[in-house]
């Protein structure tokens, strides 16, 4: 099963499990909060890892996700482009541009395509980077369709705590 | 504090922004490697961020650029990076950054790699700051040519001789040391506001002349005194303070300019006190010649529990040779006919 199918499928059994809950008799709070852990689990970026690292900034996070899907969408078909043209130095540098964006967004599955094309093309394994590529593109279009759902996720979600431990402002 | 960043992607750019200026830095940015290197041109930065790889200039080679440049100001460099390997670490090191930052970046480790990059630069600034306005005091008395190389030196070694006597122990570390090296050449810091007619006076002075002359010690201590009310941070100014206020005092409560008597003096003004007086001893002033190591050595022997704290004593006897390199080494002007 596809990775955006599997999306599907276990979106739909949410909701559904939400709407039970509520009419056995959970509070309807309760109930959303237990989705909305579970969406997060399901998501293509850590979004409460990203509004850590945004400081709780909830704009900025949505203005970033945003500008990722854009970017992701770009750098997939620059990528698949400098692989049919084997110009394998040229993937590993898009590559790895892609792995330090999807890195700060959290964006973890497509970190690690990313990286996998990344090594392959600078070890020259052709068919390994194109594997990846086709896992990357998968993990992309997931991201495209959860774009509605990230974004309400941002408004939603609190910071991740282990990353919201800050030093003290100093005077200036 | 103003950072320059420099990355080619916008979600890393404002991800870095969002949290420096969080925490108050003034921040820019620039989205290659040739908007970074002339930005850095304008001299306006302390601390700079920079991807590894970017469009028109890699990060690498802007860190060679900013090491080739020898800047006299120092440029704090971090290096982002996705690489995580050894050879990656060795290669930014070898072109010259100061420190790495990877992606995904943590807004606290960011901060406290920032933090440490300033502490680096304000220990360069206080050390400049510190020892070029003790050099525009002493630009007034042209006759003492090195002396405040000598004296910090000299100082340094005493300290260092001092704290292997086991009641110094507690007191005299390396910080310790490291200051009295940093804040002794200001002793004579408040001689900026007295009159060229007696500082620089040929031949001995009048009795008012002298009071005059006294007050250097006590206008020396108020001017950094109201500069530590102004930056209570700056906690060595305490000792810069001391030095400048005790110098001149004696062991035995005949100094100046409070007649502290023996341990009331605080431990800095009793070092320094032992290295002025090597060294004026040494010197060529415009009323005297200069004596030799051994003249010299003697006359601080005989005042030893009189002028000096004996234990300092003590110890300049330990490391008296080493006083007489560092003044034949940083010549104080002994040309003229050493006096016996």
């Amino acid at each position: 099963m596809s990775a955006s199918r599997k999306w599907c499928v276990v979106v739909n059994f949410l909701f559904h499990t939400t709407d039970s809950k509520t009419r056995d008799g959970d509070s309807p709070s309760d109930a959303v909060s237990i989705s909305t852990k579970a969406v997060e689990s399901l998501l293509s970026i850590d979004v409460p890892q990203l509004l850590s690292r945004c400081l709780g900034n909830r704009d900025l996070a949505r203005r970033l996700i945003e500008r990722f899907q854009i970017s992701t969408s770009e750098l997939e078909g620059k990528i698949e482009k400098a692989l049919s043209e084997l110009q394998l130095e040229e993937v590993s540098l898009l590559a790895h541009r892609l792995k330090g964006e999807a890195a700060n967004l959290g964006a973890n599955l497509i970190r690690e395509n990313s990286a996998s094309i990344e090594d392959a093309c600078r070890e020259s394994q052709l068919p390994i980077a194109v594997g990846a590529l086709a896992d990357l593109k998968q993990n992309n279009k997931l991201l495209q369709e959860q774009l509605p759902v990230l974004i309400q996720n941002v408004a939603t979600s609190d910071p991740d705590p282990k990353l919201s431990c800050l030093p003290k402002r100093q005077p200036r | 504090m103003k950072i320059l960043i420099a990355d080619d992607d916008p979600n890393t750019i404002d991800m870095l922004t969002n949290t420096l200026e969080a925490f108050g830095y003034d921040v820019t940015s620039a989205c290659d490697g040739i908007e970074a290197s002339s930005l850095l041109r304008t001299g306006d930065y302390r601390i700079f961020i920079s991807d590894w790889q970017m469009p028109g200039k890699t990060g690498l080679e802007l860190c060679k650029e900013i090491r080739d440049r020898g800047l006299d100001n120092y440029i704090y460099v971090i290096l982002l990076t996705s690489f995580s390997s050894m050879e990656g670490v060795v290669q930014g090191l070898e072109s010259g950054a100061d420190d790495f930052l990877t992606k995904p970046f943590n807004p606290a480790e960011l901060i406290v790699r920032i933090r440490a990059g300033e502490r680096i630069i304000s220990l360069e600034s206080r050390e400049m700051t510190i020892f070029s306005l003790a050099k525009l005091a002493e630009s007034r008395d042209k006759e003492t040519g090195d002396h405040l190389e000598r004296i910090r030196t000299y100082v340094k070694i005493l300290a260092e001789e001092l704290s292997k006597q086991v009641e110094f122990h507690d007191i005299i570390d390396g910080e310790y040391v490291k200051l009295l090296y940093l804040t002794s050449p200001l002793h004579d810091i408040g001689k900026v506001a007295i009159a060229d007619s007696v500082l620089l006076k040929p031949g001995r002075l009048t009795t008012e002349e002298f009071e005059v002359m006294k007050t250097h010690t006590t206008l020396g201590a108020q001017t950094l005194a109201e500069v530590a009310t102004c930056y209570p941070s700056a906690g060595y100014l305490k000792m810069a303070i001391d030095i400048a206020l005790t110098h001149h005092e004696r062991y035995d409560g005949k100094g100046y300019p409070n007649r502290l008597i023996g341990d009331e003096i605080p431990l800095c003004g009793r070092i320094t006190a032992v290295a002025d007086v090597y060294d004026a001893l040494t010197s060529v002033r415009v009323y005297k010649d200069a004596y030799s190591h051994e003249t010299a050595v003697e006359i601080i022997t005989r005042d030893s529990g009189t002028h000096f704290d004996p234990r300092i004593v003590r110890a300049f006897l330990g490391c008296q040779d080493r006083f007489l390199e560092i003044k034949n080494q940083l010549n104080c002007e002994t040309s003229r006919t050493v006096m016996a």
